[in-house]
């Protein structure tokens, strides 16, 4: 066993420690989240690394893909709230088709990045 | 496991994949502009611009109404007009830069090849010199000073506001705003206003066709006897023919340039012995070209010493068309001859004068294109301005705008004018573009005043016509005070007083039509077909005789839908479908009341026939003679040329052109449920997309009525104001909305209520919605 290897053992051991402790699984997935949506405020980006934080620390792949699923909700109606709140919705509507796809975008960004629970 | 191992790196596969996808450069782009959050499109999303600011010239505070039109007080008018500016930063900014770069020559370095043909015209004609010449002519002015002020607004909004979805679109970054920049959107106004090469396209006709031809598809007045002034004065000057023409391919490029046909306005004002308040009632709507945001935007300005409210143009700081707290104003176009054409005797690098051979002023301009290689095109200029050379075209373009123009004075001392002797010192800075100037204010005074300077070209000393082509070198046609790219001095310019006026005039109308009949000095080419000034003085003759002038009958009348084109043709028409069998056709138009509403099928036939008409008997004949469709004469010729006039020989039978083009509106208008599903607003943003344009709605009208409006290009009363002098109300509509920020819900929140007529009060005191304060940062 080399020392890169060494580590990449100890790092999966660490994230399977994470993934059975629900408690820790949770704080690390809410932290991700929250960085990631934080950060998707400046680049979308954000989004690919909140995904990314579910799917490392998701117990299964059906919690990843779940929680992948609130999070693009939460997304959703965050937007949608402001743009309301500040009297845009139907001015955010009648842009069409890029309204469609600027909703759909960021649950493919979401689930690309949880979709690393698929291979871990 | 072998099944899992297999799964696991076809899922890591398409992972993979994924993150290459987001790789794609195109891809990427795209996400940068939609993605929720920091996506470019989204710049607009969430409160508008609100709280405190530093104001460099002192206090200013904004109140924005329930329709987003800002309120402006500040006790100094520096502070006031850099509130003003940065408003329009934000509320205008990308609309400022493509303005100028239209003027500028440089909407290519953003758009790309599609607009390298409009920057070689605009440089070749040389705004820019232009617009610096203005501000010369106003230099050490506290014009300029205030003007100063407004400019720096609108870089402070630029530098600390959101950048414009368009700006995302296009991937760049907007420059600075300028003084030059304001001048520019001056110019741009002009231009499209008397931007005119009508005298080189009749030449063309007469070289095509034959001089006769040219004289009557392109007369010098229109046989109607409702002039603006009634009673004529001296006799003025005969035309002559055209001795010479460019090449028509060289005309149909200038062509390209010209504003849209079909531009106009309606003004009128009524003195208080007529009204129900007893004082004035002054209306105004202008026709200018329709679009998304428009190209008016609506202000209301305070200080201890003005108040002003109504619109202006973005880029502008002062209101030109409005209210102030004692009078009211508004325009028409006349529409000026203020543009000459010269031919010149040229060896390579001089024109000849006289006995003179003087050097082309010449330069390089490069033209620099977003995605393709850029051009630099040789700029050579005369003393008549520049020398087009363009499709073995050789003329020189005199244009009243080419020199600097004091306009921005005459509309900014509007807001203090009180009574007549205010009135002609402030407008006897109007330099271009000449207008019918309407006027009231409480004291009961009301004026009608054409403004603008008009050149009195001399041959030999002589007062001549300027619809000829002058012989640049034998010094014909010369406009004395005036130099291109220069401050003239006017001297050799008709006098205010010498042009058309009348002076606390009852009533007095104007659609653009013949000002008088026998003017003392040449002053148009042709003014407008007469449809609408007959139906307005008509409605106003009666409602004078009925005594019902007040603010309710006047909106009712700039909403009037009755096409006087369509009185006068239609008993033909339904004569002829009668004739032809087209039962349905002759039965709709027979019973028909002229009214252009949506609801009907009449008035779809009848636009259908009137489109397919022009078509066949100008539109095909020209274009088959190689001229384009910028020749085709105006509706009063497509309507009286008689059926054995020389045209038909080229065009085809009149009779038979006419049956013709009713079957085929009868065979179209099938395709609709009426004319409202024809007809539709059609106001776009210049990107032309979907998301970025008004959404369309039936729109009753057409181009011969009151309430009016052109489906292609898309042209309509942009602003339309009625205002009682006695009883002080103000009642006003703007054509979509004030803000174009796509997702303002101002951006076309006054679209609906401007199809409909249905008017506001364009009251002093808002309901305030948002406030920006200025707060002064020094003395």
């Amino acid at each position: 066993m080399t020392l890169n290897e060494g580590h990449l053992v100890g790092v999966v051991t660490r994230i399977a420690l994470i993934r059975s402790t629900a408690s820790l699984r949770l704080a690390l997935v809410s932290v991700g989240i929250l960085f990631g949506l934080s950060l998707a405020l400046f680049h979308w980006v954000g989004f690919i690394l909140a995904g990314f934080t579910i799917g490392l620390f998701a117990a299964s792949v059906k919690e990843a893909m779940v929680a992948a699923l609130f999070v693009w909700i939460v997304v959703l109606i965050t937007f949608l709230g402001y743009a309301t709140w500040y009297g845009q919705l139907d001015r955010v509507f009648s842009l069409g088709e890029l309204t469609f796809l600027a909703l759909i975008l960021p649950l493919a960004l979401i689930f690309l990045g949880a979709a690393v629970r698929t291979v871990t | 496991m072998p099944f899992s191992l297999t799964r696991r790196r076809l899922l890591a596969g398409g992972i993979a994949g994924g993150l290459a996808v987001l790789a794609v450069p195109s891809v990427r782009e795209y996400i940068d502009l939609l993605a929720p959050g920091s996506g470019g499109v989204w710049g607009d999303l969430g409160p508008a611009p609100s709280g405190t600011i530093d104001g460099p010239y002192g206090d200013a505070t904004v109140r924005y109404d329930e329709e987003g039109v800002p309120h402006i007080e500040a006790d100094d008018e520096r502070a006031l007009q850099y509130a003003h500016g940065y408003v329009q930063g934000y509320d205008r900014l990308f609309q400022l830069d493509l303005f100028r770069r239209q003027l500028r020559g440089t909407l290519s370095a953003v758009a790309g090849e599609v607009t390298v043909e409009s920057d070689e015209f605009h440089r070749r004609l040389a705004f820019e010199r232009a617009a610096e010449a203005n501000a010369a002519a106003i230099s050490r002015t506290e014009t300029a000073s205030i003007l100063e002020a407004y400019v720096a607004g609108i870089n402070t909004a630029k530098a600390d506001l959101t950048a414009p979805i368009e700006t995302s679109l296009l991937e760049y970054d907007i420059d600075s705003w300028t003084m030059t920049d304001s001048f520019l959107i001056e110019k741009l106004m002009a231009w499209e206003l008397t931007g005119s090469f009508r005298t080189l396209r009749r030449a063309a006709l007469a070289e095509t066709f034959s001089p006769s031809i040219a004289d009557d598809l392109y007369p010098s007045r229109y046989d109607h006897d409702v002039p603006v002034l009634p009673g004529g004065r001296d006799a003025i000057m005969d035309r002559s023919s055209p001795n010479w023409s460019p090449p028509p391919a060289a005309v149909n490029w200038l062509s390209s340039f010209e504003p849209p046909a079909g531009q106009g306005s309606n003004c009128w004002v009524v003195s208080g012995e007529h009204t129900a308040s007893g004082g004035p009632i002054l209306a105004n709507d202008p026709h200018l070209s329709l679009m998304a945001p428009p190209i008016w935007y609506e202000v209301s300005l305070e200080t201890p010493s003005f108040a002003t409210r109504g619109v202006t143009f973005p880029g502008t700081p002062f209101v030109v068309i409005g209210r102030s707290r004692h009078a009211a104003w508004g325009f028409t176009n006349v529409p000026a001859d203020v543009m000459d054409f010269y031919s010149f005797e040229v060896d390579d690098e001089a024109y000849r004068i006289g006995d003179d051979w003087l050097a082309f002023e010449t330069d390089e301009a490069t033209i620099s294109v977003a995605g393709g290689d850029d051009r630099t095109i040789e700029r050579r200029f005369t003393n008549h301005g520049p020398f087009i050379d363009r499709h073995d075209a050789e003329v020189a373009i005199q244009w009243t705008g080419f020199g600097g123009t004091r306009t921005i004075a005459a509309i900014r001392d509007m807001q203090w004018v009180d009574g007549h002797d205010s009135l002609l010192e402030a407008v006897d800075q109007w330099d271009l573009p000449p207008q019918n100037f309407v006027y009231a204010d409480i004291h009961g005074n009301t004026r009608y005043q054409l403004i603008g300077k008009i050149p009195i070209r001399r041959t030999d000393g002589e007062a001549v016509r300027g619809d000829q082509l002058f012989d640049g070198s034998a010094g014909v046609g010369r406009w004395d005070g005036f130099e291109p790219y220069t401050v003239p001095t006017w001297d050799g310019f008709i006098p205010l007083d010498e042009l058309p006026h009348a002076v606390d005039p009852a009533v007095v109308s104007n659609a653009n039509q013949r000002i008088v009949d026998d003017p003392l000095h040449y002053h148009a080419e042709i003014h407008a077909t007469p449809y609408r000034a007959e139906r307005l003085v008509d409605r106003l003759d009666a409602a004078v005789a009925d005594g019902s002038i007040d603010i309710e009958s006047m909106i009712a009348l700039q909403q009037d839908i009755h096409d006087a084109l369509a009185e006068a043709v239609s008993p033909e028409l339904a004569e002829m479908a009668d004739t032809a069998d087209l039962d349905a056709v002759h039965e709709a138009l027979d019973d028909w009341d002229y009214q252009m509403r949506t609801d009907a099928w009449a008035p779809l036939v009848f636009e259908l026939w009137l489109d397919r008409f022009r078509t066949l008997a100008f539109t095909d004949p020209l274009e088959a003679a190689g001229l384009d469709d910028s020749y085709v004469p105006s509706d009063w010729i497509l309507a009286n040329l008689p059926a054995d006039h020389d045209w038909f020989s080229t065009a085809g039978d009149r009779d038979a052109l006419v049956t013709e083009a009713l079957e085929w509106a009868a065979s179209e208008a099938a395709e609709y449920d009426d004319f409202g599903s024809f007809q539709q607003t059609q106001i776009d943003h210049p990107f032309e997309v979907g998301f970025l344009s008004y959404p369309r709605y039936p729109m009753p009208g057409s181009t011969h009525t009151l309430k009016n409006f052109r489906r292609d290009p898309t042209i309509g009363p942009g602003w339309q104001q009625v205002i009682d002098l006695g009883s002080e109300e103000a009642y006003g509509r703007l054509a979509g909305g004030n803000i174009g920020r796509v997702l303002s819900p101002h951006y076309a929140d006054q679209l609906t209520a401007w199809i409909e007529g249905n008017y506001k009060p364009l009251d002093w005191s808002p309901t305030e919605t948002r406030r920006l304060e200025f707060r002064g940062t020094s003395s």
